[in-house]
């Protein structure tokens, strides 16, 4: 994997991180037979990461909401069953989408309020440990013995803090913690289309 | 095989592997690293996010870690901070979005053509952020210049998202029909013996026909639809919202009917691929509603059989429908 990805994951932390919980909220209003938005989630930044110039993309929150729903559309071609609502649901999300206008631009003072409720929320030793290591820039080492703690528990509370903020960032840092998985629906709940068997 | 991980397991596996990665990891780590990332593309998005998760926190300790404690009341920063991204006008977003890609054929004076095959549809991005969407066995030529966007439809129908861009317009030719928007989204349909057919979607679009002194250019909103028969005025009709949404499934590869007559649906499969659907004279005007995958005229004639009770024989690309 020759992607360079520190320079990569500063770009998504700028340009797509922060229109997360919007696009969130729009893909949840558009049923997805058997895709969960975090699948699409997932699926986005891979595609994103992917792209051989994140420079020259110039308006990344278009470009996350049309991401979204190349995928979406590549989904339901290869599914061959699908709900008779889902093309207007689609519809609905890229609709509702208009051209970003300044206004809608986060604030970086914003994103730094966002970053401080979410760390606010964490457990006080993950909290820590995570300005400890990426704020104030310590090592690992010097995290560890700041905190009396062993470099393995150091490393275990930033696997669960960096977690815990992936959630959270993901939903504009409330306090609606780990959502439920949502249940897979059972074909049958579904108006069926025929296909070929 | 792989099991199918949650969205949720996926997420926490990405956040310890960027944990290790900032302590850094052994060759042998990021090997493995490096196959995880290979399985599936949610890994590697599940990963990309968590170290962007990281990259926020530096990015934003940038502003110090007082910023951070303050966890009620959002924290003041001096204006120097306020790094405001500014973005001006407002235009999609460019560049290549769908994964299989515009393939083009050739390039000739700054023209490119695209096609697909009988069954196949294509989404390409073209060089200002507009979205083409292709359907079955259609052709068209692209021609940008700084003052124009010019495309030709060939034959067959195509789906246009239009970046905004005043100073540019965005023209479809299909045979003597110009199709005239500036930002907005509609359909250009071209197929043979028939008028070429113009349906709206979002915005307003002006359609004209120089060589036809009989047809007056017209305005047309969202949700109509416009037919250009030879030598006649152009007529437009108003269409439900959800009418202009089903004749659009063909993106996903679906053919919806509300209703339609099953002479009209076994002659609209038949542009998806070469089985042909053969219905006798006293059926054909039973009529049948229901959304179809559009490459597979077997299933459609199976469904219509199941609803109108009739049988089916499957012949060699040949589908018979009788009583």
């Amino acid at each position: 994997m020759e992607i360079d990805f520190q320079e990569r994951a500063r770009w998504l932390a700028r340009h797509i991180l922060p229109y997360e919980p919007m696009l969130r909220s729009r893909l949840r209003r558009t049923f997805v037979y058997g895709m969960e938005v975090d699948d699409i989630i997932q699926e986005m930044y891979a595609r994103i990461v992917s792209q051989p110039s994140l420079e020259s993309i110039k308006y990344p929150r278009q470009y996350a909401i049309q991401t979204a729903t190349a995928i979406i559309i590549d989904h339901m071609r290869r599914s061959r069953v699908i709900s008779i609502n889902s093309a207007g649901d689609l519809d609905q999300l890229e609709i509702s989408a208009p051209d970003a206008s300044p206004e809608q631009q986060l604030e970086f003072r914003e994103e730094i309020a966002a970053v401080a409720r979410s760390l606010s929320l964490l457990p006080e030793r993950t909290r820590n440990v995570l300005i400890l290591r990426r704020v104030e820039g310590l090592s690992q080492q010097e995290t560890a013995h700041k905190l009396g703690i062993s470099i393995k528990t150091v490393e275990k509370h930033m696997a669960q803090g960096v977690a815990a903020l992936m959630a959270l960032f993901g939903r504009g840092g409330k306090t609606e913690s780990q959502p439920s998985t949502p249940k897979r629906t059972d074909e049958h709940d579904y108006k069926i289309i025929p296909s070929r068997d | 095989m792989i099991t199918r991980l949650s969205p949720q397991e996926i997420d926490r596996i990405a956040a310890e592997w960027a944990a290790r990665q900032c302590s850094g990891l052994t060759p042998a780590d990021q090997q493995a690293l490096d196959r995880w990332l290979h399985d599936d593309p949610r890994h590697l998005g599940a990963y990309a996010k968590a170290e962007a998760v990281l990259a926020q926190l530096d990015r934003v300790g940038a502003a110090g870690p007082d910023a951070l404690r303050i966890t009620d009341a959002p924290p003041a920063i001096g204006s120097a901070l306020n790094r405001r991204t500014a973005l001006v006008g407002s235009v999609a977003a460019g560049l290549a979005v769908s994964a299989g890609g515009a393939f083009w054929l050739w390039r000739l004076l700054g023209q490119e053509s695209y096609s697909t095959r009988i069954g196949e549809t294509k989404e390409i991005v073209l060089s200002d952020g507009s979205l083409v969407t292709l359907n079955t066995d259609s052709k068209l030529l692209v021609h940008y210049s700084k003052m124009r966007r010019q495309i030709q439809l060939l034959g067959g129908e195509a789906l246009f998202d239009v970046a905004k861009n005043k100073k540019r317009p965005f023209v479809v030719m299909a045979g003597d029909t110009q199709v005239r928007a500036v930002g907005t989204s509609f359909t250009v349909k071209f197929l043979p013996e028939q008028p070429v057919q113009v349906l709206v979607r979002e915005g307003v679009v002006e359609i004209k026909r120089p060589r036809v002194p009989q047809a007056p250019p017209v305005q047309l909103a969202a949700n109509t639809l416009a037919v250009a028969p030879p030598e006649a005025p152009i007529s437009t009709a108003a269409l439900p919202r959800i009418q202009v949404t089903r004749d659009l499934a063909w993106r996903e590869g679906r053919i919806a009917f509300d209703n339609e007559t099953l002479a009209n649906a076994a002659r609209e499969f038949e542009r998806y691929s070469d089985v042909q659907i053969r219905v006798p004279p006293e059926l054909e005007n039973q009529t049948i509603t229901g959304l179809f995958v559009s490459n597979d005229p077997v299933g459609f004639a199976r469904a219509a059989a199941i609803s109108l009770n009739l049988h089916v024989e499957v012949a060699n690309r040949e589908v018979r429908l009788s009583r």
